[in-house]
C-alpha cells in the first residue's frame, strides 16, 4: 500500500466520513419527526442530535467499537498487537491501536496539533488587539476567536496530559501496558470528534460566550455555542476513561516490590489528577448539558423568565473547571519532580511529602470554586470560606515548590534542554502560583476580577504547570521515543526564545490588568493607557509561536537522523530508561522488582530496580 | 452617590465595573447590591465587564459623582413629574435621549454618544441632514425617515464600522406604550421620535 492510501484508509479519515454520515443521518431524522409533527423549523434540535450521532458514527467508522461489539455478538477477539501484516510501521500510529506507547504519541501529537491551531487564533486576535480600533476583525469574529482559543488550548492540555500519563506510567510501574487497553484508545479517540465539532461551531455562527458559555448569554448565542458545548461534553469521556484505566493501573499492576512510595514521583501525579478527572467531569457535563437542553427543547434551568437561575449554571461549571486547573498542572508539577533529580545528581528532596502534596491539591482543589464567582451575586458571607480554601491551596503547592529548591541544593546542576524547561517552568509557575492569591483576596478581587490580570495569572499557571513541563518531557524522553537525539541547539534555542518572551507576555498582561483593561473585550479605550503593552504583548506572542514552531521542526528533522542515541542518555535510574530502544511491544521482556528508593543519586551502592532472573527449564 | 444604570441589555447579565475597580453582576432574576463610598467628585465610566455579546468592548455608561447637597437638589428635581405638554420637542428629546421616564428603556446616551465620541453606535452630534456611509457601500442622507426607520428597525441600515444585532429591536413598542401613558396623563400626543428628531437638530458642530 502506497503512503497515501494508508491516510487515506486510516483510521482518522474513516472517522471524519463517518462524523459526516451520522450527523447528517441525526438531522436529517429530526427534521423528517418535526416535519411530520408539523412543527416550525429549527434546525438546532436536529443539530444538536446530529452531532451526538456524528461522534457515534466517527467512532464506528474509526473502529474503536468493533471489538465491543463482537464481544456483544460473542465473538472472541484477541488483543490485536503489534504492526499489522502488510502494512508499515507507521500506520499504527494512523488507526486505532492498542499499545499504551502508540495511544501516547497519538495524544502527543494531536495535542500539538490542536496548540498550534490555537495559537494560530490567538495570532488572529492578538494583531488585532495591537491598537485600538477595529482593524481586520468583525466584533463576533473576535469574540468567536478567543472563545475557541480558551477552549481548545484547554483540549490540547487534556491530550498533553493524556500523552505524558499514557505513555510513562505503563513504563514506570514496571507493567506491559494499561489495564483496559480497548478503553485506553477509546480514551483517545473520542476526543478527535469533540475537536471536529470544536472547530466547526466556528462556521456555524461562532459564538461569544468565552469557553466559560454562562448563560444567559450561551442561551442567546449563535448556533456555534452549541457545537462548543457538545465537543467540550464529548470530550469529558476521554477525561473519565483515561482516569478510570489509570487508577486501575497503578492499583493493580505494579512491579514486584513497588510499594506505592517507591514509585516514581510522576505516578503520584497521574494518581491525583485521575481522581480529580475521575469525579468532577461529570458536573461539568450536565451543566453543558443543561445549557444545550435549554436551547434545544426549551427547559428552564438558567432562564430568569421562566424560573431559572443563571447563578446555578456557575456553580455546576467551576465545581468542575477549578479542579479541571489541577489536572492541568499537576502532571506538569510531576514532571519538574521526576525530571529534577536527574539533573542534579540528588535524591528527590522530601519525596513523600511532594507525593502527598499532589492528593492535597486535588483534595483542596474541590473546595475553592467559588472564587471564580466573587462578584457574581452568590451570597456575601459564603465568599469568605471560599476565600480561606483558596489560600490554603497555596500549602501543599508551596511543598513541592520548596522541595525543589532543597532538590537542587548543592546538587551536581547541569542544563540540557530538558532541564532548562523545566527551570522555566518554576520560574512561570510561581509568578502564576503568586498572582492567585490576590485573585482569592474578595477585596482585591473586586478590583480585578475579569482584568487582564487574570489572564495574566493563568497563562503564567497553564505555561507554568503544563506548557513548559509538557516541553521538558518531550525532549527528555524523545530519545527513547525516536531513538535519537533531538538536535541540542535548537533545543536551546527555543527556550531562550520562549521563556523572555513569556516573561513579557504575561507581566503585560498583568500590567494591562492593573491599568484597568477588562478581559474578552475586542477593542479597549485608547485612554486606558495600555496600547504599549498591547503592542508588546503582541510581539512576545509572535515570538512564542515562532519557538514552538522550531521545536517541532526540530522534532521532526531529528527523527531521522542517522546517529542513534544511547539507551539512556540522562543516566537516569527510572525503569524505562533501563530498556533499549525500540521499547518492545510488552515493555520489559525480563520483569524488575524494586530493591530501593527510587531518587537515591549519588548514594554509593544503592540501586532502584533488580532484573527478576527467568529460571532456567529444569530448575 | 452614584446612578447606576439599572436594566442593562436584559440579554445577558453584565457585570457594572465602576472606577473605584469594584464590580458586582447584575443577574437576571435576583436583586444584586454593592456598597461603596466615593471620595472624589467628578464624572467617571461604569464598563461592563462580564462577556456580554458583540458589543462589550463598548458597553459603558456615565458615573457622576456629586456632593451631597447636589444630589438632593437632583433627586429633588426628578421627583417633579415633568410635565411633557409643556416642553419644546428639543426639550422633550434631550430627555429621551438620556432619562427616560421610569427608565423603561435603556437611554439612547448609552450607546450614541453627543460629543463626537464613538461608541457603540454612532454619534449624534453633527448627524442630522448630513450623509452618512453604510455597511453595505452605499450612502445616504440623515433625515427624518431614515432616523425614524433606525429607531424602529435598526437593522434595516447600519452604518459602515458599526454591527447589526447591537441596538433593541423594541423601541417601537416601547415608546409606543410611554406615548399612550403620556395621553392618559395629560391628554397630549407626544411623537418621541419627532422629539429626538429636533433635538438632534440642536446638535451641530
Amino acid at each position: 500500500m502506497n503512503k497515501l492510501s494508508i491516510w487515506l484508509t486510516s483510521a482518522y479519515v474513516r472517522g471524519l466520513i463517518g462524523q459526516v454520515i451520522g450527523t447528517a443521518l441525526g438531522i436529517g431524522f429530526v427534521q423528517a419527526i418535526r416535519g411530520a409533527m408539523g412543527l416550525e423549523y429549527n434546525i438546532e434540535p436536529g443539530v444538536v442530535f446530529g452531532a451526538l450521532i456524528g461522534v457515534l458514527g466517527f467512532l464506528l467508522a474509526a473502529g474503536v467499537f468493533t471489538d465491543w461489539i463482537k464481544w456483544i455478538f460473542g465473538k472472541k477477539t484477541p488483543l490485536r498487537h503489534g504492526t499489522p501484516p502488510g502494512k508499515p510501521q507507521w500506520s499504527r500510529y494512523l488507526n486505532v491501536d492498542f499499545n499504551h506507547k502508540v495511544i501516547g504519541i497519538q495524544y502527543g501529537f494531536t495535542s500539538v496539533l490542536v496548540l498550534l491551531i490555537g495559537g494560530i487564533f490567538a495570532i488572529l486576535f492578538r494583531i488585532e488587539l495591537a491598537a485600538p480600533g477595529m482593524q481586520f476583525l468583525k466584533n463576533d469574529q473576535y469574540n468567536t476567536l478567543f472563545s475557541a482559543h480558551g477552549i481548545i488550548m484547554i483540549v490540547s492540555i487534556l491530550l498533553g496530559v493524556g500523552a505524558m500519563i499514557n505513555y510513562l506510567v505503563p513504563l514506570m510501574i514496571g507493567a506491559s501496558d494499561m489495564a483496559f487497553p480497548r478503553l485506553n484508545a477509546f480514551s483517545y479517540w473520542v476526543g478527535i470528534p469533540a475537536v471536529v465539532l470544536i472547530l466547526s461551531g466556528m462556521f456555524v455562527g461562532g459564538w461569544d460566550t468565552g469557553w466559560v458559555g454562562y448563560p444567559p448569554l450561551s442561551l442567546r448565542a449563535p448556533l456555534g455555542v452549541q457545537m462548543f458545548l457538545l465537543g467540550f461534553y464529548i470530550a469529558g469521556f476521554s477525561s473519565i476513561a483515561g482516569a478510570i484505566n489509570l487508577m486501575v493501573t497503578v492499583a493493580t499492576m505494579r512491579a514486584k516490590g513497588m510499594s506505592l512510595f517507591r514509585m516514581p514521583i510522576f505516578v503520584w501525579a497521574a494518581i491525583a489528577t485521575s481522581i480529580i478527572q475521575f469525579t468532577a467531569t461529570q458536573t461539568l457535563g450536565m451543566a453543558l448539558l443543561m445549557v444545550v437542553t435549554e436551547r434545544a427543547i426549551g427547559l428552564s434551568f438558567f432562564d430568569a423568565a421562566s424560573g431559572g437561575n443563571p447563578i446555578l449554571y456557575q456553580h455546576l461549571f467551576w465545581f468542575y473547571s477549578h479542579p479541571a486547573v489541577y489536572v492541568f498542572v499537576l502532571p506538569g508539577l510531576g514532571i519538574i519532580s521526576e525530571l529534577l533529580p536527574v539533573f542534579s545528581r540528588k535524591p528527590l528532596f522530601g519525596y513523600k511529602w511532594i507525593a502527598l502534596s499532589s492528593l492535597g491539591i486535588a483534595l483542596v482543589g474541590f473546595l475553592v470554586w467559588a472564587h471564580h464567582m466573587f462578584v457574581s451575586g452568590m451570597s456575601d458571607v459564603l465568599r469568605i470560606p471560599f476565600m480561606i480554601s483558596t489560600l490554603f491551596v497555596a500549602i501543599p503547592t508551596g511543598v513541592k515548590f520548596f522541595s525543589w529548591v532543597a532538590t537542587m541544593w548543592e546538587g551536581k546542576l547541569s542544563f540540557e534542554t530538558p532541564r532548562l524547561f523545566v527551570m522555566g517552568a518554576i520560574s512561570v509557575v510561581l509568578i502564576g502560583g503568586i498572582t492567585g492569591p490576590i485573585l482569592g483576596t474578595i477585596p482585591t478581587d473586586l478590583a480585578l476580577h475579569d482584568s487582564y490580570w487574570v489572564v495574566g495569572h493563568f497563562h503564567s499557571t497553564m505555561f507554568g504547570g503544563f506548557i513548559f513541563p509538557f516541553f521538558a518531557a518531550v525532549y527528555y524522553w524523545y530519545p527513547k521515543i525516536t531513538g535519537r537525539m533531538y538536535k541540542e541547539s535548537l533545543g536551546k534555542l527555543h527556550f531562550w526564545l520562549m521563556t523572555p518572551a513569556f516573561w513579557l507576555m504575561s507581566l503585560g498582561q498583568m500590567r494591562a490588568g492593573l491599568l484597568g483593561m477588562r478581559r474578552r473585550i475586542a477593542d479597549y479605550d485608547p485612554a486606558l493607557g495600555v496600547q504599549t503593552t498591547q503592542v508588546l504583548i503582541t510581539v512576545a506572542a509572535l515570538i512564542i509561536g515562532w519557538s514552538v514552531l522550531i521545536m517541532v521542526y526540530n522534532l521532526i528533522s531529528s527523527a531521522r537522523a542517522k546517529e542513534k542515541a544511547a539507551m539512556n542518555p540522562w543516566g537516569s535510574r527510572s525503569p524505562e530508561w533501563q530498556i533499549p530502544y525500540p521499547v518492545p511491544e510488552f515493555n520489559y521482556e525480563v520483569p524488575f522488582e524494586v530493591v530501593g528508593d527510587p531518587y537515591d543519586y549519588g548514594l554509593a551502592g544503592s540501586k532502584y530496580i533488580e532484573a527478576i532472573p527467568i529460571p532456567a527449564v529444569g530448575d | 452617590m452614584f446612578f447606576i444604570p439599572s436594566g442593562c441589555r436584559n440579554s445577558a447579565s453584565s457585570r457594572t465595573w465602576s472606577p473605584a475597580r469594584v464590580k458586582q453582576d447584575l443577574v437576571p432574576g435576583r436583586t444584586t447590591t454593592l456598597r461603596i463610598t466615593p471620595t472624589r467628585l467628578g464624572d467617571y465610566k461604569v464598563r461592563c465587564a462580564e462577556i456580554c455579546g458583540t458589543g462589550h468592548a463598548n458597553m459603558l455608561a456615565d458615573v457622576q459623582v456629586t456632593s451631597a447637597d447636589d444630589f438632593t437638589a437632583w433627586v429633588q428635581e426628578r421627583l417633579q413629574a415633568p410635565v411633557y405638554a409643556d416642553m419644546t420637542p428639543e426639550e422633550r428629546g434631550a430627555i429621551w435621549y438620556s432619562d427616560p421616564p421610569d427608565n423603561q428603556y435603556r437611554p439612547c446616551s448609552g450607546c450614541h454618544s453627543i460629543d463626537g465620541s464613538t461608541m457603540s453606535g454612532p454619534t449624534w452630534l453633527g448627524l442630522y441632514g448630513h450623509q452618512v456611509q453604510l455597511t453595505d457601500g452605499t450612502t445616504v442622507t440623515a433625515d427624518d425617515a431614515y432616523i425614524r426607520e433606525s429607531i424602529l428597525n435598526p437593522n434595516a441600515k447600519i452604518v459602515a464600522g458599526f454591527q447589526p444585532d447591537v441596538m433593541p429591536q423594541t423601541f417601537g413598542d416601547t415608546f409606543a406604550s410611554i406615548q399612550a401613558d403620556i395621553l392618559t396623563n395629560e391628554g397630549v400626543e407626544i411623537d418621541m421620535i419627532a422629539d429626538i428628531i429636533a433635538y438632534m437638530q440642536t446638535l451641530q458642530e
